[in-house]
C-alpha cells in the first residue's frame, strides 16, 4: 500500500524548521509542539467536527436540490423544499458552516504552533464555536422557512446573525489574543495570512450586514456591497485560511523551507491591496468605473496568483513521488490545484469578452464549487488526516475509508465542476443566440446537471467517509485517555500512518 | 517583516482603501438618487411598487426565485438580452431605487425577468405557471409552487377565482384550485416588473426615420437633446 511507505528521514515533519532562522537568532521553543497541541485540541477537533457535518448535510441539501434541476416535479408540493431555498440553505451551509469553521480549526492551531504558544482563551472559543453553530442551525431552519434575505451567500436572518456575530466575537479575539502572547517572534507568511483574514472577515461582514439588511443604502449600492462582501469573502477570508494552510504544511511535510519569502510577500501585499477590489461585472446596471475597477483588481491579483503559483511548483520540485505517495500532501495537493484553477477562471471570468459569455451562467457556480468542495475542503481534510493522528496519539482506524475519501471527492469536484462550466458555457452562448429558444435551452442543460447531482452525491459520500473515521478515532481516543495504564501506546488494529 | 503591528497597520490600511474605494465611494456617489421627471411618460420615475406587488416582492424574495432569474439586461450589443426580447434598453441604477432587498440575481436558469410585466401582462398565464409550469409551457423545467394555491372543494358554485385547468392538470371532480394571496402578490409584483422608461442614461435605440434626423442636425446628437427628441 502506498500509504504505509515508511516516511523517509529528511522528512519528519517534527524536526524541521519552517523556515531558516535568521543568522545569528537561535529561538529556543518555550513549548514543545505536544504542549501546544495538547492545548489545541478540544478547540480544534469541536470545529473539524462540526465542519465535516456541516459539509455533508450541505452537499446532501445540494444534491436534493440539484435533481430539481433536472426533475422539476420532484418535491415540488413542500414549500420549504422548493429549490430556490434548498440551493440558499446549501450555500450558506457551505460557506458558514463547513468552510468558516474549517478556517476557525485550522487557524487556531496554526496561530498556537506558529507562534509557539497555548492556545488562549479556550472556554471563550467553545462558548463561540457553540454561538456559531447555533447560528448556522437556526439560519438552515430559517432559509428553509422562508426568512431568507435576498443575497445570496449572506442570506442568513437576523435572529441568526445575532448568534453568529456573538459567537465570531469570542473565537477572533482569542485567536488575536494567541497571536499577540506567541513567544516565537519571527512571523511565518501563514500568519499575515491569518492575521488579515481575522480582521476582514468580520470587517467585509459587518459591512454588508449594516448596508443591506439594518440600514439598507439605496438601489444598486446594495448590489455593489453584496457583490464587494461576496468576492472578498471568498478571495480574502477563505483563501487566507486555506493557503495559510498549504503554505505552513507543504513545507514543512516535505521537510524544506517555502521557495522565496520576498515572492510571498510580493503574493499576500497584491492581494491585500488589489485582490479586495471587486466583483462587479461589466454590464451591470452600476457606474462603468466599478467594473472597470474590478477588472483592474483582478488583473492586478493576477501577479499574486503567479507568485503563489511559482512557490508551490519550486516548493514541492523534485518530491513529486513523496506527494503522489503521502496521502496528506495528496489532499493538499489537489486543494492548492484547485485554488489556482479556480482563481485563475474567476479572473479570466471578470474581462468583459469572457464575461459576455460566462456572466450570469453557471460558470460562477463551477468557480465556488471548486473552492468550496476543492480548495478548502481537500486542503482542510489535508489538515485533519495529518493533524488528529497527533492529538490523539492515535492512528487512523481505516485507510480504506481515506483513499475512498480522496478519490470520491476528487472525481466528484471534477463532475460538479465540469457540469457547470460546460453548463455554464453552454447557457451563456445560448443566450447570446436569440434564434435558439429559452425553454430548448433549458432543456438543453439537463445533462448537465446530471453530472452535478452525481458529483454531489460522491462528494457528499467521501466526506461520510472521513466522518466515519474521525468517530472512530475519537472512540479509539477516548477509551485511551480513561484507560490509564497504557495511555498513550495504544493504536488501532490498522495501525497505519498516512 | 516581524514586526506585528506593522503587519497589522499595512493590513489594516489597504482593506480600509479597498472599502473606501468599493462601499464609501459608489454610495456618494449614486447613494443619494432621486426620481427624476421623465417628459415622455409625463411622471417621475421611478415610483414605488402598488402595496400588494410590494408583498409580493417578499414572496418572490423567500422562495429565492433569484436563484434562477435576474433582473438585470445588459447593453445592446453586450451580450443578447434586448435582441431576446428581454427589454428594449439596458437596466440602470436609475431603475432600482425603491429596491430592498435588490434581487438582480446572478444566473439564468429561466429567462430575465426585468421587463416581464411587459411581455406577459396577462394574470392568468401567471396564475397557471406558478401552479404548473408545464400548463402553459410544456417541458419547462421550472419548478411548481403549488403551495401557493389552495385546492378544495367547489361549493354550491365554482370560484371565480379558480384556475382554467383541464386534462391531465386538472384536480379531481368537485375540487378546484384557487390562488392564495400569495400567489396574487407574487403576480402583481412580475406584472409590476417594468424598466422600459426612457432615461437620459439608457434611451430607447432610435428608430430609423429619428436616425436619420440626428444625421442632418449634429447637435442633436448631444446627450440632452438626444433625451429630448425621443
Amino acid at each position: 500500500m502506498n500509504e504505509q511507505v515508511a516516511i523517509p528521514k529528511r522528512m519528519n515533519p517534527e524536526t524541521v524548521q519552517i523556515e531558516p532562522a535568521e543568522a545569528g537568532v537561535v529561538d529556543q521553543p518555550q513549548f514543545t509542539n505536544l504542549e501546544v497541541d495538547r492545548s489545541c485540541r478540544v478547540a480544534v477537533m469541536f470545529f473539524f467536527f462540526k465542519a465535516v457535518v456541516w459539509l455533508i448535510i450541505a452537499a446532501f441539501i445540494g444534491f436534493l436540490a440539484s435533481i430539481k434541476l433536472h426533475s422539476p416535479g420532484f418535491l415540488a408540493g413542500v414549500s420549504w423544499l422548493t429549490y430556490g431555498r434548498l440551493q440558499a440553505a446549501s450555500f450558506d451551509l457551505l460557506a458558514y458552516g463547513f468552510a468558516t469553521q474549517a478556517v476557525f480549526g485550522m487557524g487556531l492551531w496554526m496561530l498556537a504552533r506558529l507562534g509557539n504558544v497555548q492556545l488562549q482563551g479556550r472556554r471563550w472559543i467553545l462558548l463561540g464555536g457553540m454561538l456559531w453553530n447555533l447560528g448556522v442551525l437556526a439560519g438552515l431552519i430559517g432559509i428553509l422557512a422562508g426568512h431568507g434575505r435576498g443575497y445570496e451567500w449572506i442570506e442568513f436572518p437576523g435572529y441568526a446573525i445575532v448568534f453568529l456575530a456573538l459567537g465570531y466575537a469570542c473565537v477572533g479575539v482569542s485567536a488575536l489574543i494567541t497571536f499577540c502572547y506567541r513567544t516565537r517572534t519571527e512571523l511565518f507568511v501563514s500568519q499575515w495570512f491569518l492575521l488579515a483574514g481575522l480582521l476582514w472577515f468580520p470587517w467585509i461582514y459587518s459591512t454588508a450586514q449594516l448596508l443591506l439588511f439594518i440600514w439598507p443604502v439605496r438601489g444598486v449600492v446594495q448590489a455593489v456591497a453584496h457583490q464587494w462582501y461576496v468576492h472578498n469573502f471568498f478571495g480574502i477570508w477563505l483563501t487566507a485560511g486555506g493557503l495559510a494552510a498549504i503554505f505552513y504544511l507543504l513545507p514543512k511535510l516535505l521537510g524544506r523551507p517555502l521557495f522565496s519569502h520576498g515572492l510571498a510577500m510580493l503574493a499576500f501585499w497584491v492581494l491585500a491591496v488589489f485582490g479586495t477590489w471587486g466583483g462587479v461585472y461589466p454590464g451591470s446596471p452600476m457606474p462603468k468605473w466599478l467594473s472597470s475597477v474590478s477588472v483592474v483588481g483582478n488583473f492586478m491579483t493576477a501577479i499574486a496568483l503567479a507568485a503563489i503559483a511559482t512557490i508551490l511548483f519550486k516548493t514541492s520540485l523534485g518530491y513529486w513521488r513523496e506527494i503522489r505517495s503521502w496521502t496528506v500532501l495528496r489532499f493538499l495537493a489537489v486543494g492548492a490545484i484547485s485554488f489556482l484553477v479556480a482563481k485563475a477562471m474567476g479572473i479570466v471570468g471578470t474581462f468583459r469578452s469572457v464575461s459576455e459569455l460566462t456572466h450570469l451562467t453557471t460558470y460562477a457556480d463551477a468557480i465556488r464549487h471548486l473552492e468550496l468542495y476543492g480548495f478548502i475542503g481537500m486542503t482542510f481534510a489535508g489538515v485533519v488526516y495529518y493533524l488528529v493522528p497527533k492529538l490523539s496519539q492515535v492512528e487512523w482506524p481505516s485507510l480504506g475509508l481515506i483513499r475512498f475519501h480522496f478519490w470520491a471527492v476528487v472525481i466528484g469536484v471534477a463532475l460538479i465542476f465540469a457540469g457547470y462550466l460546460a453548463g455554464g458555457l453552454r447557457l451563456g452562448a445560448g443566450i447570446n443566440n436569440p434564434e435558439i429558444s429559452f425553454l430548448a435551452l433549458g432543456r438543453s442543460l439537463i445533462p448537465f446537471f446530471g453530472l452535478v447531482t452525481l458529483g454531489l452525491m460522491l462528494v457528499g459520500a467521501g466526506y461520510l467517509a472521513m466522518l466515519i473515521n474521525l468517530v472512530k478515532i475519537c472512540r479509539i481516543w477516548a477509551a485511551n485517555f480513561f484507560s490509564e495504564e497504557a495511555p498513550d501506546q495504544k493504536t488501532s488494529a490498522a495501525g497505519a500512518t498516512v | 517583516m516581524n514586526n506585528g503591528l506593522i503587519i497589522f497597520l499595512g493590513i489594516f490600511g489597504a482593506l480600509a482603501l479597498s472599502w473606501y474605494g468599493m462601499i464609501v465611494t459608489p454610495q456618494m456617489q449614486i447613494g443619494g438618487q432621486e426620481p427624476v421627471m421623465v417628459e415622455q411618460i409625463g411622471s417621475r420615475y421611478p415610483v414605488p411598487r402598488p402595496g400588494l406587488a410590494w408583498e409580493g416582492r417578499e414572496i418572490y424574495r423567500a422562495n429565492g426565485c433569484y436563484y434562477c432569474h435576474t433582473q438585470q439586461v445588459r447593453p445592446p450589443g453586450f451580450g443578447g438580452d434586448t435582441e431576446r426580447g428581454w427589454g428594449i434598453r439596458q437596466t440602470v441604477a436609475q431603475d432600482f431605487l425603491y429596491e430592498t432587498p435588490l434581487m438582480l440575481g446572478s444566473r439564468r436558469l429561466g429567462p430575465d425577468l426585468a421587463n416581464i410585466g411587459l411581455r406577459q401582462p396577462d394574470v392568468l398565464w401567471h396564475l397557471m405557471r406558478l401552479y404548473d409550469p408545464q400548463v402553459v409551457a410544456p417541458r419547462s423545467t421550472m419548478p411548481a409552487y403549488p403551495y401557493l394555491f389552495e385546492k378544495r372543494p367547489i361549493g354550491k358554485a365554482p370560484s371565480p377565482n379558480a384556475l382554467p385547468l383541464d386534462g391531465a392538470h386538472a384536480p379531481e371532480a368537485g375540487y378546484e384550485i384557487v390562488p392564495r394571496r400569495e400567489a396574487h402578490a407574487l403576480v402583481a409584483y412580475l406584472l409590476s416588473l417594468k424598466a422600459d422608461v426612457p432615461l437620459f442614461e439608457a434611451p430607447h435605440p432610435p428608430s430609423p426615420e429619428e436616425e436619420e434626423e440626428d444625421s442632418e442636425s449634429p447637435e442633436n446628437a448631444s446627450g440632452e437633446n438626444a433625451q429630448a427628441s425621443l
